[in-house]
């Protein structure tokens, strides 16, 4: 999965915050829910698994789950192959 | 089974050398009854290393047939088997190697749609069943099994791989207190989740399938003898990158499936623990 274009369209008033996405260390608006990371990514929510600071994030949390600043994320594909 | 002969010594003496598991820990292991479902690329090799390890009792569920484009990576069929039925080619195949082992081989599959006669046609079987190992390859048959392994607190051993990655990970259900905290399948792929590509679409390397079989196997036979600690760890390997990552599972407060288990874990005194 592509998650090169992690930045948002900036504005003046808004504040950012730095955090390792998928390995790579990024900049992202802040209070960036994670719904909103995936949507911002072009990443289908019901097709992958997100991990915060090596804990797993059940689905349900990802509309009021932020982004914090000098978090480790990591965005995994569903797979299901046997 | 309560001791070895001293040809079993001979056989299993390597695996008798690790401190922890010793004498005690192969008797289990040649005590244990195990369910291996899906019999493709993960299956057939945790399948072998099972029987090899001295496993004696073996559920085999799966209702393929052996196809030319398998042969890469499920290496306990050949050309000979082509059009034949897995279980019944993996019940002869592991038969033939290991002397006194107890196959019982399924030709079904585990779906939503069928899956309430095919349910109860199992169920009983695998609830005899110390370790259920989900070696399928697609998303439906593994929620049938997260569910079955719920409802009767079975161990679960989970493996997947497509493309280049793959996970895998146990979690047992009979522990309510690290269910409260890991939960289960449904937990981290909800029903509505579906995969991109799986293995016929995106491709694999055999050997990267070999690789999650080989840590379903040492899951399931550290379970067996009591000297597992990874219970409820999300294991991804990238086989690209021949890279690991390690997460620890959570429960979703709004899961259906692992409820009943949360509840009674509650009822225990574990507290809930979520971010």
């Amino acid at each position: 999965m592509s998650l090169n274009n992690t930045s948002p369209s900036i504005t003046g008033t808004t504040d950012f915050i730095r955090l390792v996405l998928n390995g790579t260390t990024v900049l992202l608006e802040s209070k960036l829910s994670l719904s909103r990371l995936l949507a911002i990514n072009n990443i289908d929510a019901e097709s992958v698994a997100i991990v915060v600071n090596d804990t797993v994030i059940p689905r349900s949390g990802w509309h009021h789950i932020t982004c914090q600043a000098n978090d480790r994320i990591n965005v995994f594909s569903a797979v299901a192959g046997g | 089974m309560s001791s070895l002969t001293d040809k079993e010594y001979l056989q299993y003496s390597r695996t008798m050398l690790l401190n922890d598991i010793g004498e005690a820990g192969q008797i289990a292991i040649m005590n244990s009854r195990v369910a291996i479902i899906g019999m493709g690329g993960l299956g057939q090799l945790v399948a072998q290393y099972l029987a090899a390890a001295g496993v004696k009792h073996l559920l085999l569920i799966d209702n393929d047939v052996v196809d030319i484009s398998n042969l890469p990576r499920q290496l306990l069929y050949s050309p000979a088997d082509i059009g034949l039925s897995k279980v019944a080619v993996a019940k002869r195949a592991l038969s033939r190697s290991h002397h006194g082992i107890d196959i019982d081989a399924v030709n079904i599959q585990l779906t939503a749609e069928n899956s309430r006669t095919n349910q109860n046609q199992v169920t009983d079987k695998l609830v005899e069943t110390d370790v259920v190992f989900d070696c399928t390859d697609n998303l439906t048959s593994r929620h049938v099994i997260n569910q079955i392994c719920v409802q009767h607190q079975l161990l679960l051993v989970s493996g997947a791989i497509s493309g280049y990655q793959g996970h895998v990970f146990c979690l047992n259900f009979a522990d309510h207190t690290t269910v409260a905290l890991s939960g289960c399948y449904h937990c981290l792929y909800p029903s509505e989740t579906h995969v991109e590509q799986n293995c016929a679409q995106q491709g694999v390397l055999g050997p990267a399938v070999g690789v999650i079989a080989s840590m379903q196997a040492l899951l399931g036979l550290q379970h067996i003898c009591s000297t597992l600690s990874q219970y409820g760890v999300w294991h991804c390997f990238n086989a690209k990158e021949f890279s690991w990552q390690q997460a620890q599972m959570r429960r979703d407060h709004q899961c259906h499936v692992c409820q009943p288990l949360h509840i009674s874990a509650q009822s225990e005194g574990a507290v809930y623990v979520t971010k």
